[in-house]
C-alpha cells in the first residue's frame, strides 16, 4: 500500500489529534483544581510551619529558661559549698589561733616567746575573694 | 566589698574584721619582741655589750634595753588579752554561720594546742627532722 494511502483521513486525524470541543473547559477546571490544591497546600504548609516555628520558639525559650534556672541553681549550690568550705577553714584557723593564744599567755610571762604567733592565712581569702568568685562565674 | 562578705551576716563581718586586725597587730608586736629577744637586734646588743660589761655606762644601757624589752613583752601580753574576746566572738560568729551546734560559747571553752610548745634545741618537744 502506498504511504499516502496509509495516512488517516482528515476526519480520523481530527478524531485522534484534536481536542474535542468540551475539553478546554475541563482543562481549565483541572488547572483551577491544581492551582487551588497547590495554593491550599502552600497555605497549609505555611500555617503549619508558622505553628511549628512558634511552638519551637516557645519550647526553646522554655527550655532555655529552665536551663538557665538550672544553671543558676547549680551556681548557687556551688557558691554555698565554696562559702562553707572557706568558713570551715576560717573556723579551723581561728580555733588554732585560740589555742596559740592560750600558749602565748602562759609562756610570755615566763620569758618564752611563741613564734610565729597567729596564722592569718585565711584573712586575704575572706576579705578579698573577688578573683575567686569571678573566675567561677566565668565558667557559667 | 569582697564577694564573700556579701554572703555573711553583718555581725560576722565585724567580728572577723576585729579579730583579724588584732591578731595582725599582735603578730607585729610579737615579731618586734622576738627581734629584741633573739633576733638581729638582740645579737647586736649582746655582742656590743659583751666586751665591756664592767663599764657601768654599758651596764646601764644594757639594763635599759632589757627594761624596754620587758615593756614590749607586757605590751604583747596586753594585746593578747585584748584580742581574746574578739577572737572568741569571731569563733562564735563563724559557728553560727556554719550552723554548728556547740555546747558553750568559745569564751567558756579552753583551747589547747594539739602539740606541746617547742623550744629551739629542745629534742623532747620539737619534731624529729627529715
Amino acid at each position: 500500500m502506498p504511504l499516502c494511502q496509509m495516512r488517516p483521513s482528515s476526519s480520523e486525524e481530527s478524531n485522534q489529534h484534536c481536542l474535542p470541543p468540551q475539553l478546554p473547559c475541563a482543562a481549565m477546571d483541572f488547572s483551577g483544581f491544581l492551582s487551588g490544591l497547590f495554593g491550599g497546600f502552600v497555605a497549609d504548609f505555611a500555617a503549619g510551619a508558622l505553628v511549628l516555628y512558634l511552638g519551637y520558639r516557645i519550647v526553646e525559650r522554655r527550655l532555655r529558661l529552665e536551663d538557665r534556672t538550672e544553671r543558676l541553681r547549680e551556681a548557687e549550690a556551688h557558691r554555698e559549698q565554696n562559702l562553707k568550705a572557706v568558713l570551715g577553714s576560717v573556723h579551723t584557723e581561728l580555733e588554732s589561733n585560740a589555742a596559740q593564744l592560750t600558749t602565748a599567755l602562759r609562756e610570755l610571762p615566763k620569758g618564752g616567746i611563741p613564734y610565729p604567733l597567729f596564722e592569718l592565712t585565711m584573712w586575704p581569702l575572706v576579705s578579698d575573694a573577688h578573683d575567686l568568685h569571678e573566675s567561677r562565674t566565668w565558667d557559667h | 566589698m569582697p564577694t564573700i562578705f556579701t554572703n555573711l551576716e553583718r555581725g560576722t563581718i565585724e567580728a572577723l574584721t576585729h579579730a583579724y586586725n588584732r591578731m595582725t597587730t599582735a603578730n607585729e608586736q610579737n615579731s618586734f619582741l622576738s627581734d629584741l629577744n633573739h633576733g638581729p637586734t638582740a645579737i647586736l646588743v649582746a655582742t656590743t655589750a659583751a666586751g665591756s660589761l664592767d663599764d657601768e655606762h654599758v651596764i646601764e644601757g644594757y639594763k635599759k634595753f632589757q627594761d624596754h624589752r620587758e615593756v614590749v613583752r607586757q605590751g604583747v601580753i596586753e594585746r593578747l588579752n585584748d584580742s581574746k574576746p574578739y577572737l572568741d566572738a569571731a569563733i562564735d560568729a563563724i559557728q553560727a554561720e556554719l550552723q554548728m551546734t556547740v555546747e558553750c560559747p568559745a569564751s567558756q571553752r579552753h583551747y589547747e594546742p594539739a602539740t606541746p610548745v617547742g623550744f629551739i634545741g629542745d629534742d623532747r618537744t620539737l619534731p624529729a627532722g627529715p
